[in-house]
């Protein structure tokens, strides 16, 4: 996917006109990119953006070289597009749990054992079984449950556009990590992942490249190890620091040596251990 | 434990027939306490919190709060005004779109005048650092804003227990910022006691005691430096260590450090440094 200067504005509640998006040229192709922005600075609407669900005032989208506001370009985009909403699993409307991962599936024309054979992969990438939850219904799991129902449900169309609102907030660190490894798989399997975050350590676990909005525009792009393991460089753009990035700058602080840029606690263990002249 | 301003002893409670969502669970906190509550989804988190301002009431088991049984129906308003709760989205729990009506709609409720509802919520406003919004729609605001003004509307009212419940999870890091600054001055000024449900194990390693919920169970309860270095307790409960803590525990395994563990960026500097 290819965004040539994509402009986008949207009237508030008071009435003002706000510019959500001023200019914003992306070139995607492959791998994890992280999206990153203070609440406001046009992520979601980038993303809505991307999925053809919000067009644009001015600039374009293409798909393989196509425009995607019309004709094959257009059907390219929904055929390889997989949008998770934040909050998605206020979007449930079926039944049971099986019901609601096949029901795009079947609207696609696939047939009813391929769609759940689909679905049940997907589910398990999610760390859960369709044996223990497929007649149960999505209204009643729990919540971090039903985030990663709703999260299986876009993945078992294995989009090669799979782009994700926030599919981390208000996770325990247990669906956290299922749904970190998921995102690892998608891309791992050739899907381009655009990501919104705002947890540099999920996007640390993640992410191959980071982009920064703010105000609509794009204030950083970047490999994602570099960006998000300078802490200073995270606060001047309003963003906050992957923990180890923070623990990073402040034992050099303090005068503790600490070689590299490390992202992880192991990796900030190891890193401090060779400052000791350990290996 | 001397005063307790929360007492639970052997709360259990079933959604449905048959489940056990609670399992007997005991629990004291002290007044102006800030607790942690953490634990993963399901394990009770969320069940037990709304026990302690009756929106789910007593199935078995003995709960006080503030002084009120729980168990007396002639207690659930008192319980619901001693205990106020914030809840994890700021836009499923307004109930007018204007900030000034809104905060001031406990109070009213609570059989309050007009005229000292409106200043308690000019108050609460102030108190949460948002002083002069009560004409603005609360739609229009940050969410950072919007918790803020969840509070001011929980404050108001005056109550001697806060519960926040995955209060920060929704809102970005500097809306976080603003809501955890927001309370611990509520706390400091007001003297109220603090719950915080969470997932965000540096947040809990600021509390001054931390309980661990596992399958409707309390599975631990101590302070911050002693439950949230124990690694298999935690993953017990589908949960890990703070990052320093694990930090600490990596260089330990290395041969690089020795020594109790750090729960927080500034603990693992100093406990580096000395």
């Amino acid at each position: 996917m290819t965004l040539e200067d994509i402009c986008l504005c949207y009237e508030d509640a008071a009435g003002e006109r706000v510019r959500a998006l001023d200019g914003v040229s992306l070139e995607l192709s492959g791998g994890v990119c992280g999206l990153m922005g203070q609440t406001g600075s046009g992520k979601t609407t980038l993303l809505e953006v991307m999925a053809g669900v919000s067009a644009p005032d001015a600039g374009r989208v293409l798909v393989d070289g196509l425009d995607a506001a019309r004709g094959a370009g257009a059907r390219a985009l929904a055929a390889s597009v997989g949008l998770v909403f934040q909050l998605p699993e206020r979007q449930f409307f079926e039944p049971t749990v099986a019901e609601e991962l096949t029901f795009g599936l079947l609207a696609r024309g696939m047939g009813a054992e391929e769609a759940r054979e689909r679905a049940a992969r997907a589910l398990a990438l999610m760390g859960l079984s369709m044996d223990e939850l497929g007649r149960r219904s999505p209204f009643a799991l729990s919540g971090g449950q039903q985030r990663r129902v709703a999260i299986a449900s876009v993945l078992a169309a294995r989009p090669s556009l799979l782009l994700l609102d926030e599919p981390t907030a208000g996770l325990d660190p247990r669906a956290c990590d299922a749904c970190l490894a998921a995102v690892r798989s998608a891309a791992a399997e050739g899907a381009t992942v655009v990501m919104a975050s705002h947890d540099a350590n999920a996007l640390a676990e993640v992410a191959d490249r980071v982009v920064c909005l703010e105000g609509g525009r794009v204030t950083l792009d970047g490999p994602a190890r570099e960006l998000l393991a300078d802490a200073d460089l995270m606060r001047a753009h309003g963003l906050e620091p992957a923990c180890a990035a923070r623990a990073t700058a402040a034992l050099r602080r303090a005068g503790v040596p600490v070689e590299g840029a490390p992202l992880t606690a192991e990796e900030l263990a190891r890193a401090i251990a060779r400052g000791r002249g350990l290996t | 434990m001397g005063e307790k301003i929360v007492e639970a002893r052997g709360v259990c409670h079933a959604y449905v027939p048959g489940r056990q969502d609670l399992r007997g669970v005991s629990l004291d906190v002290a007044p102006g306490e800030l607790v942690a509550i953490v634990g993963e989804n399901g394990s009770g988190k969320t069940t037990l919190a709304r026990h302690l301002n009756a929106l789910i009431t007593l199935q078995a088991g003995a709960l006080s709060v503030a002084g009120l049984d729980a168990a007396d129906p002639e207690a659930l308003w008192g319980l619901r005004r001693a205990c106020g709760m914030v809840f994890q989205n700021p836009e499923n729990q307004f109930v007018s779109s204007v900030v000034g009506e809104d905060v001031a709609f406990g109070p009213l409720n609570f059989g309050m005048s007009e005229k000292d509802a409106r200043a308690a919520a000019a108050a609460a406003l102030g108190a949460v650092g948002l002083p002069g919004f009560e004409r603005r729609d609360v739609h229009a605001l940050s969410g950072g804003q919007q918790q803020r003004v969840a509070l001011a509307g929980v404050l108001a009212s005056g109550p001697e227990v806060i519960v926040l419940d995955e209060a920060t999870s929704m809102i970005d890091p500097q809306g976080r910022d603003e809501l955890v600054r927001a309370v611990l001055r509520a706390r400091a000024e007001r003297g109220a006691t603090v719950i915080w449900i969470t997932h965000d194990m540096e947040l809990a390693a600021r509390a001054d005691r931390v309980v661990v919920m596992r399958a409707g169970e309390v599975a631990a309860a101590g302070a911050p430096e002693d439950v949230l270095v124990d690694e298999a307790l935690l993953a017990s409960a589908g949960l890990e260590p703070p990052m320093p803590a694990r930090v600490w525990a990596e260089l330990v395994r290395l041969g690089a450090a020795s020594g109790p563990a750090s729960v927080t960026v500034e603990g693992l500097v100093s406990a580096l440094c000395a």
